[in-house]
């Protein structure tokens, strides 16, 4: 299979904290790659250095095979921040127009319908974005990384704050852009959740602990949920 | 009570917290105060051209030649101006061309006639840009003639630059519109980007193939465009309902305008990468701003601050600019007499353009 996101040797120090240690990740084309593991375990670090936002203090990254940061591979990530990240005093429809132009989307207009219709946002666009609920905001700062028809999702905690039945419609959404091809990224503490994934990376402590699929992993240790497998490594 | 102190508290501890802000607090007003200090004085060394004509007048029972014209030459104040004899006309041209405030002008009976009809006229000729520096000329000459002899006497003047009544509004309007449309550049650039930094989509924007230079220039486009409208209508106020003096084209006179803001704009895309919250923002206007507009010639002729200061103030874009804004509305100066000021404008915007390069966007 064809590797997407390399790390090799990543490491990040931010003053006396050693916020990622050591990591080397693989993740190949078309799965969904989950970055489970506690808050402030370093998964928004190992993120934000994947997409070139913060630089490597030791280590480099490779996307596409091309050392990042670079540009125009950015151009083939969508990336939804943790924070909601919207213009909130703009539309939504103002919103997508901005990011859609910085990445020079192609009939943005036909696809701005495309991806609202996704996210079951239709009819919502010419409404403030202050206005929306937690939930919509979501669904927003989700389309908005949808927009460029990116070969690489990379969500940070996507699902955090969500009530249940938007979080079953997101892994749907997921499952749905991974048939196709896409390749995601996807970060977040809730271990149930994390089952969806074609593979995990346990992360605590700025390390991956440990790698694989979700099931063979649980067998394997001979654990009954991710929690338990957690627990064990810790 | 307690609610109350609460939230005193909390306040002052999210100061406590932000050392930068806490260092801000105590260093700023010193420095400012200081910046006031050391930038006001009294106004002295102004270049002042003495042509005299004056053929004296034959004391017939000494026999000696009195020239009345040196002796008032004598007793004016050397410290205040700095004198230098030229003849009128070349006098004249270097006044047009700002290389001094004013020339005094002796004609060839002016010993005669004060002596002989006790009635003695001098020409002042005047660059009454600056009621400030024209009137400490006037005053000085006036107080050296009034020494020297007992008579009438009349000053007549030649304005180059201004008018008769020059009004303290007309100069200093153009100072003015230079320091509010710095203060506006300055805090919407900076107000903005830092809240864009807090609210997440900085984020984004970093993680988007946009470079920092497309980022930059697509602010600068929007808050030129804002600034030129504000500006007009800071400039159409000015003009029409308090009748401000405007000699000089008002197409300049905006151009300038924008070019100033061009300045502070790209100033404020430095400082927005120094500034973690809206707080430090807030205090960059403090810190950065008051002191240029004191320094800058705005509230006080340059002429008046120390020489230390006056060299200091060569560096500040606001100087140039509010300089420049002058000549074009009250001197009527065109583009080409202007150039040396726009390039050094055009200059700092590039320089802080390059080093926003270093800073804006730098990954950590």
């Amino acid at each position: 299979m064809e590797k997407v996101i390399e790390t090799k040797n990543l490491k990040k120090k931010f003053g006396k904290i050693l916020a990622v240690e050591n990591v080397n990740l693989e993740i190949e084309k078309g799965k969904i790659f989950g970055l489970i593991g506690p808050n402030g375990g370093g998964k928004t670090t190992l993120v934000r250095l994947i997409l070139g936002i913060l630089r490597p203090t030791e280590g480099e990254v490779f996307v596409f095979g091309k050392k990042m940061p670079n540009r125009k591979v950015l151009k083939k990530i969508g990336y939804m921040p943790q924070e909601s990240a919207l213009y909130e005093n703009l539309t939504l429809k103002e919103n997508l127009l901005t990011f859609g132009e910085i990445f020079g989307v192609k009939n943005l207009k036909e696809r701005i319908k495309e991806v609202l219709k996704f996210v079951g946002l239709e009819g919502w666009e010419n409404e403030i974005v202050e206005n929306f609920s937690g939930g919509m905001k979501k669904r927003a700062s989700f389309s908005i990384s949808l927009l460029p028809d990116p070969e690489i999702l990379i969500l940070d905690e996507p699902t955090v704050g969500i009530d249940p039945p938007l979080m079953v419609s997101f892994w749907e959404y997921f499952k749905e852009l991974s048939t196709i091809g896409k390749t995601i990224l996807i970060t977040t503490h809730n271990l149930q959740e994390a089952m969806n994934c074609q593979e995990i990376g346990l992360m605590s402590r700025g390390k991956i602990i440990l790698k694989g699929n979700p099931f063979e992993l649980l067998k394997e240790y001979k654990a009954t949920s991710l929690l338990d497998l957690f627990l064990k490594f810790q | 009570m307690r609610k109350v102190f609460a939230i005193s508290k909390n306040l002052l501890l999210k100061i406590w917290h932000d050392k930068r802000t806490l260092f801000l607090i105590f260093f700023v007003p010193c420095f400012v105060m200081l910046v006031f200090g050391w930038s006001t004085g009294d106004i002295k060394n102004l270049k002042v051209f003495v042509s005299n004509k004056d053929e004296g007048f034959l004391d017939l029972r000494t026999e000696e030649k009195i020239f009345v014209s040196k002796e008032i030459i004598e007793n004016l104040d050397k410290g205040i101006l700095n004198l230098e004899e030229e003849d009128e006309g070349v006098a004249r041209e270097k006044i047009k061309n700002k290389e001094g405030f004013g020339a005094i002008v002796f004609e060839r009976d002016f010993s005669k006639d004060s002596i002989l009809k006790n009635e003695a006229k001098i020409k002042l000729i005047l660059d009454a840009t600056s009621p400030s520096i024209s009137e400490t000329i006037i005053s000085q000459l006036r107080k050296s003639i009034e020494k020297t002899i007992k008579g009438k006497f009349e000053i007549e003047k030649e304005l180059i630059f201004g008018k008769e009544e020059m009004r303290f509004i007309d100069f200093f309007a153009p100072g003015i519109i230079a320091m509010t449309s710095a203060i506006i550049a300055f805090m919407l650039t900076i107000l903005s980007f830092v809240k864009e930094k807090t609210l997440g989509i900085y984020e984004r924007i970093l993680a988007s193939p946009i470079s920092p230079f497309e980022m930059i220039f697509g602010y600068l486009i929007a808050f030129s465009f804002l600034n030129i409208l504000q500006s007009s209508i800071m400039l159409l106020t000015a003009i029409f309902v308090l009748k401000i003096y405007l000699k000089g084209s008002l197409f300049l006179t905006l151009f300038l305008i924008f070019l100033n803001s061009l300045v502070f704009q790209s100033m404020a895309f430095l400082f927005s990468s120094f500034a973690k919250n809206e707080y430090q923002a807030a205090q960059f206007q403090s810190l950065i701003l008051i002191p240029l507009l004191l320094i800058s010639g705005i509230f006080w002729p340059i002429e008046s601050m120390p020489s230390f200061m006056q060299r200091v103030s060569k560096f500040s874009p606001l100087a140039h600019s509010a300089e420049a804004l002058r000549d074009v509305a009250i001197r009527g100066f065109e583009l080409s007499q202007i150039s040396k000021e726009i390039v050094f404008l055009f200059l700092f915007a590039f320089l802080f353009l390059i080093l926003n390069s270093l800073f804006i966007m730098r990954r950590k």
